[in-house]
């Protein structure tokens, strides 16, 4: 079946009802020919489910199809970032960190404090460069939950996150990186590496990368919000 | 002396990075940052140079005795080789 996922013309055969469910919103009925092909045969997903047992079947397709579409995205300038991302006024705002460090708890307080904000995609959303600006798009690989919206909204900024007192600040491009680089997809493959790298060096140029120590009280939207608004 | 192939070079937000491909990503976790007499040293590895003509193009740019120049640069190279980075 065809989807459009981050504006592209995806085509994936798909097994199980978990990936099914989660790929509703994008499912895409017109004539356009498919910019990413996802054709995973069966037997993968069974030997990763032989590899990994505590995921069902089912789990195992939901996560190799989508990292066989992150990884293509990079021949669209397009990268995923391991982050919550949620939209306010127009504006993406992206948080990343290692699972359990609490980004999406952050992005939940958003939507408790900010009236109108929505979750763009609450664990993997695709970042493209498109006509000279970043967007963030929803995909049907949003985690273990299916907070995800079929849109791209332009960027205002990326915050690694961490726990701890209510601050925000700027960091050097850098440092940045490392961050990124332990959040995103990382390919064996050279070809694959030299275009997430350049993608990269344009992001950390073009879009402002801050640091977030934050707890979970409303003094800690107020913090990011007034840190990364533009 | 040549580079491995498995690491990429690429100047990002203005600093000078190495970034392991295929197998090297066993031997280097993560990625190297290198300063500018490193940079100059790898360009000039990649570029199939040798250390005396390296040596003369950090001279001509950062101030600092022959001598010195030449422990540093074999030195670097010295630690290229202990990761693999610098095949024979």
């Amino acid at each position: 079946m065809k989807l459009k996922v981050a504006d592209l013309i995806v085509e994936i055969n798909i097994l199980g009802e978990l990936l099914l469910s989660r790929v509703q919103p994008y499912v895409y009925d017109g004539e356009k020919a498919a910019d990413i092909v996802i054709e995973i045969p069966k037997r993968y997903y069974e030997n990763k489910h032989k590899e990994f047992p505590h995921l069902s079947f089912e789990e195992c397709e939901y996560l190799w199809s989508g990292s066989s579409f992150y990884e293509q995205l990079v021949d669209f300038d397009g990268l995923m970032l391991h982050s919550s991302c949620v939209e306010y006024e127009g504006k993406a705002y992206l948080f990343s960190a290692r699972s359990g460090t609490g980004k999406s708890t952050h992005t939940h307080l958003w939507l408790e404090y900010l009236n109108g904000a929505r979750i763009i995609n609450d664990d993997k959303p695709a970042i493209r460069y498109i006509d000279g600006e970043f967007y963030a798009y929803g995909t049907p690989w949003s985690g273990k939950t299916d907070e995800s919206e079929n849109v791209g909204v332009p960027i205002a900024g990326i915050a690694f996150l961490e726990r701890g007192e209510n601050s925000i600040k700027r960091i050097p491009g850098i440092l940045a990186l490392k961050l990124f680089m332990e959040q995103t997809v990382r390919s064996v493959k050279k070809e694959t590496m030299e275009k997430t790298l350049d993608l990269l060096g344009k992001i950390l140029t073009e879009i402002p990368i801050y640091r977030l120590t934050c707890d979970m009280t409303e003094d800690a939207v107020k913090t990011s919000y007034n840190g990364m608004k533009v | 002396m040549k580079l491995n192939e498995n690491y990429i070079l690429k100047n990002i937000a203005g600093t000078a990075v190495v970034v392991p491909v295929g197998d090297a990503v066993n031997d280097i976790k993560g990625m190297i940052t290198l300063n500018g007499p490193a940079e100059i040293i790898w360009k000039g590895l990649q570029n199939g140079k040798n250390i005396e003509s390296i040596v003369e193009e950090i001279k001509s740019e950062y101030d600092a005795s022959e001598d010195v120049i030449k422990n540093d640069v074999d030195a670097f190279l010295n630690k290229l080789r202990t990761y693999k980075i610098l095949v024979d």
